[in-house]
């Protein structure tokens, strides 16, 4: 087979396949049981975790489990509970707090005492930071709280992360990656369940939460493999990598294209979704 | 159990002689201070029930006017003034001979006083609470 290098693309697109865009036909087609949120917190626990690609050690150290709209959302109650000057990010962060004017910092630059929200993989490289264990060892000395917002694991494989270090707080994951932004549903692992939106909504709502949202999450889960874009996608990236020299990264859409001086994440989804 | 964060603001007036204050959690003694503004500590918790408590002494007949204000209590990130207000409560030790002439007037001195943070003479202050701290915030909003 041959490929297009011209579908190489600098922005990242979600893999919107047939098989996804067809559960979403099907969810709005035909009808379905409710599932409340006592019903899918266990269920979205199982799945997120049930992941044969990416090893999340010591999630039993992070007991209070919410529900959550997305990552977003999680982002946005951790942002709510600390304030806009009340956390920090690193250098090469998502995109999202940029385009607020929320700037990140280096390593040696951050402040003792404030918390820190850090997406992992990170998106510019595709892969775990690579001062990983420098972040931990600053968050140790600094008492710098981490919190992991791991939207793109969904979409990632080889990933191992310990989650034992005393300074991770808290950490979210989101099905909305999967091309499933018309529905985004998550959940929020936290080591101290502490007040803020999230824990606001989960507990005055509990009884009746998005039961919609959930709903379909629940349908979205049992008719999704946890690691449906690799097992879908793994062999045809990997041959897309071979033919076009691009090398490949944790996330199965993106690569890097070592003729390209700007070390960033290139998209192959057109290639993927074409090729399937 | 749930690690705790406190934070509390004072704010002192006195000629010469600084008030004292010893800020306790239950029975474990979190800080000593007479003149400091911000304090801040932590406390693990058990879920279950606990009281904040501050010791104000220092206040004696030969000691001019001094007062402690209790200005700000923050707890796991919650500024907690609005639950100050309603819940917690001051133990009065109020000065010999003035507690007895008041009471040979005919008025009375109430041993407790709920919400009272302006602390003009010798006292303790409580506010009991539950742990976690979260629950107990969002059932008194209940």
């Amino acid at each position: 087979m041959t490929y297009d290098i011209n579908k190489v693309l600098p922005k990242i697109q979600t893999v919107s396949d047939k098989y996804i865009l067809g559960l979403k036909d099907k969810w709005f087609q035909d009808t379905h049981a409710q599932v409340t949120w006592k019903e899918y917190v266990p269920q979205a626990q199982e799945w997120f975790l049930s992941s044969k690609l990416v090893d999340l050690h010591g999630t039993e150290h992070f007991p209070y489990v919410d529900v959550t709209c997305g990552n977003t959302q999680f982002i946005e109650s951790f942002v709510l509970k600390y304030g806009w000057d009340g956390f920090q990010i690193l250098n090469r962060e998502y995109a999202y707090y940029g385009l607020m004017g929320k700037h990140g910092v280096e390593l040696e630059e951050l402040e003792p005492n404030k918390p820190m929200i850090i997406t992992l993989p990170d998106f510019i490289t595709g892969e775990i930071r690579w001062e990983w264990n420098e972040i931990l060892r600053i968050a140790e000395e600094r008492n710098i709280n981490l919190h992991l917002d791991f939207a793109w694991t969904i979409m990632a494989r080889n990933i191992s992360i310990d989650l034992t270090h005393p300074r991770i707080q808290s950490f979210g994951i989101s099905m909305s990656k999967l091309s499933l932004n018309w529905n985004r549903v998550g959940l929020r692992w936290s080591r101290q369940r502490t007040m803020d939106g999230i824990t606001i909504l989960n507990h005055y709502y509990k009884t009746d939460i998005n039961t919609n949202v959930f709903s379909c999450g629940s349908f979205l889960m049992n008719h999704i493999d946890r690691d449906y874009g690799w097992n879908t996608y793994g062999a045809l990236n990997k041959d897309i990598c071979e033919k076009l020299n691009l090398k490949q990264t944790k996330f199965v859409h993106c690569v890097h294209n070592p003729k390209q001086d700007d070390h960033g994440l290139h998209c192959i989804t057109p290639l993927l979704v074409k090729h399937a | 159990m749930e690690n705790i964060e406190f934070q509390l603001k004072f704010n002192y007036t006195y000629d010469y002689i600084l008030p004292d204050i010893r800020i306790y959690v239950d029975d474990d003694l979190k800080m000593v201070t007479q003149n400091q503004e911000h304090c801040k500590f932590w406390h693990e918790c058990d879920f279950s029930d606990h009281v904040l408590r501050i010791e104000r002494t220092g206040k004696t007949n030969k000691c001019p006017e001094q007062t402690v204000e209790l200005k700000q209590v923050v707890v796991d990130g919650i500024d907690i003034r609005n639950i100050l207000w309603i819940k917690s409560y001051n133990e009065n030790y109020w000065p010999e001979p003035w507690a007895t002439q008041q009471r040979e007037a005919g008025k009375t001195l109430e041993k407790y006083l709920e919400a009272e943070l302006l602390f003009g003479h010798n006292c303790t202050w409580r506010l009991p609470f539950t742990s976690p701290f979260y629950n107990y915030v969002m059932d008194w909003l209940q």
